[in-house]
C-alpha cells in the first residue's frame, strides 16, 4: 500500500484536508475518552493532526490513515501522562469552544463501578480495553496500532478482561462490607 | 475465559458526539493554522503503511528469517564439530610406534635372517622420556 505523492502544495494541501476532515471527529473523540478533559483533548487533537502534516508522505491512504492517527495519538497522550502539556496557541478557539460544549458525563452506580475497575488497571491493559470497546478495532487493527502480533493481542486482551473482572469483584466485595 | 464487561457504557463521549462538540469553523480554524505551519524539511522516510514497520506481517517474516538462519547454521556447526573431531582423532600424535621416543626406546637389526631387538628401555614412555635403564636385546628367527 503507498500513499498518493504530495507533488506540489496544493495536491498536499488537499490530501491532508481529506484525511483530517474524515479522522478529526474520531480523534478528538479518542482524546476526550482518554482524558475527560476538553482542554488536553484539544491539544491533543491540534499535535497529532500537525504530526500527520509535517509527516503526510507517510500516512497511509484509506481506512489504515485512521490506525496511524489512532498511534500518533497514542504517543502524544503517553506524553502528556508523562507531564510534558503545553498549550498548542493552535488549539486555542477548539479549546474555547469544547470548554462550553463539551459536559462530563454524570454515571450511575453500576457505571461508576466500571469506571472505577478500568481506573484501577495498568495503562497499557486500560488502553487496550478502550481501543478494543472504545474504538471498536479488531485484533488485525489492534495489532496494527500496539506495534504486536495478532496473538499477542489475543493474549493480552483476555489478561485484560480477566483483571478487570477481578477488580470489579474488589470494588463489589469492598462495597458489600462496607454496607454490612 | 472472564465474563466480558461492556466498558463501552463508560465511554465519556462518542465519535458522533465529538463531531458536534466544535463547529466546522473552528475544525477547518485548526486546520488552515496547521497547514499554515512550515513542514521541515527532511531525508525522504520510508512510507508508513500497516502491513509493514512492526505489523504482526513483519514480526512474522522476522520469526521466519531467525527459523532460517537455525536451519541453516545448525547442521554446519555439526559438520564443523565432526570435522574437528575426526582431525584430532585420526591425526599421528608424538606417541605412536612411529614417533621419536619410541625409536629411542626400541630398536631392531637384521642380520642372516634373525631380527634382534634391542630393548634400550623397558620402562620407555613413548610420549617422551629418557632412558632409564640399561639396553636388552632378544632374538628371534625371521620366517
Amino acid at each position: 500500500m503507498r500513499s498518493p505523492p504530495c507533488a506540489d502544495a496544493a495536491e498536499r494541501q488537499a490530501r491532508f484536508e481529506a484525511v483530517y476532515a474524515a479522522n478529526r471527529a474520531l480523534i478528538l473523540g479518542y482524546a476526550l475518552r482518554r482524558t475527560a478533559n476538553p482542554d488536553d483533548a484539544a491539544d491533543i487533537l491540534a499535535e497529532t493532526f500537525l504530526t500527520a502534516w509535517r509527516k503526510l508522505a507517510e500516512v497511509p491512504a484509506d481506512d489504515d490513515a485512521r490506525l496511524w492517527l489512532y498511534g500518533v495519538a497514542r504517543r502524544v497522550l503517553a506524553n502528556y501522562y508523562r507531564g510534558e502539556r503545553r498549550r498548542s496557541a493552535l488549539a486555542d478557539r477548539l479549546r474555547a469552544e469544547l470548554a462550553t460544549s463539551y459536559q462530563p458525563p454524570e454515571y450511575g452506580s453500576e457505571h461508576a463501578r466500571i469506571a472505577s475497575a478500568l481506573a484501577r488497571l495498568p495503562e497499557e491493559q486500560r488502553e487496550l480495553l478502550a481501543l478494543d470497546a472504545w474504538e471498536g478495532l479488531d485484533y488485525g487493527q489492534l495489532a496494527v496500532v500496539l506495534g504486536c502480533s495478532r496473538n499477542a493481542v489475543r493474549i493480552r486482551l483476555h489478561r485484560a478482561r480477566a483483571r478487570l473482572t477481578a477488580e470489579l469483584a474488589d470494588i463489589s466485595h469492598r462495597r458489600d462490607d462496607i454496607h454490612a | 475465559m472472564p465474563d466480558i464487561i461492556d466498558i463501552t457504557q463508560v465511554a465519556p463521549v462518542t465519535d458522533a458526539q465529538a463531531a458536534r462538540l466544535a463547529s466546522p469553523a473552528v475544525f477547518s480554524d485548526l486546520a488552515r493554522q496547521i497547514t499554515a505551519s512550515p513542514v521541515p524539511e527532511s531525508a525522504p522516510r520510508r512510507v508508513w503503511s500497516a502491513r509493514h514497520a512492526r505489523s504482526p506481517r513483519d514480526l512474522w517474516s522476522r520469526r521466519r528469517a531467525k527459523q532460517r538462519a537455525l536451519l541453516l547454521g545448525g547442521p554446519l556447526a555439526v559438520l564443523a564439530a565432526v570435522a574437528a573431531l575426526l582431525v584430532t582423532v585420526l591425526t599421528p600424535g608424538d606417541n605412536g610406534p612411529d614417533s621419536q621416543a619410541a625409536i629411542q626406546a626400541v630398536s631392531f637389526i637384521k642380520d642372516n635372517g634373525y631380527i634382534t631387538v634391542i630393548i634400550r628401555n623397558l620402562y620407555a614412555d613413548t610420549a617422551g622420556t629418557t632412558p632409564t635403564s640399561p639396553a636388552t636385546t632378544s632374538t628371534s628367527r625371521c620366517t
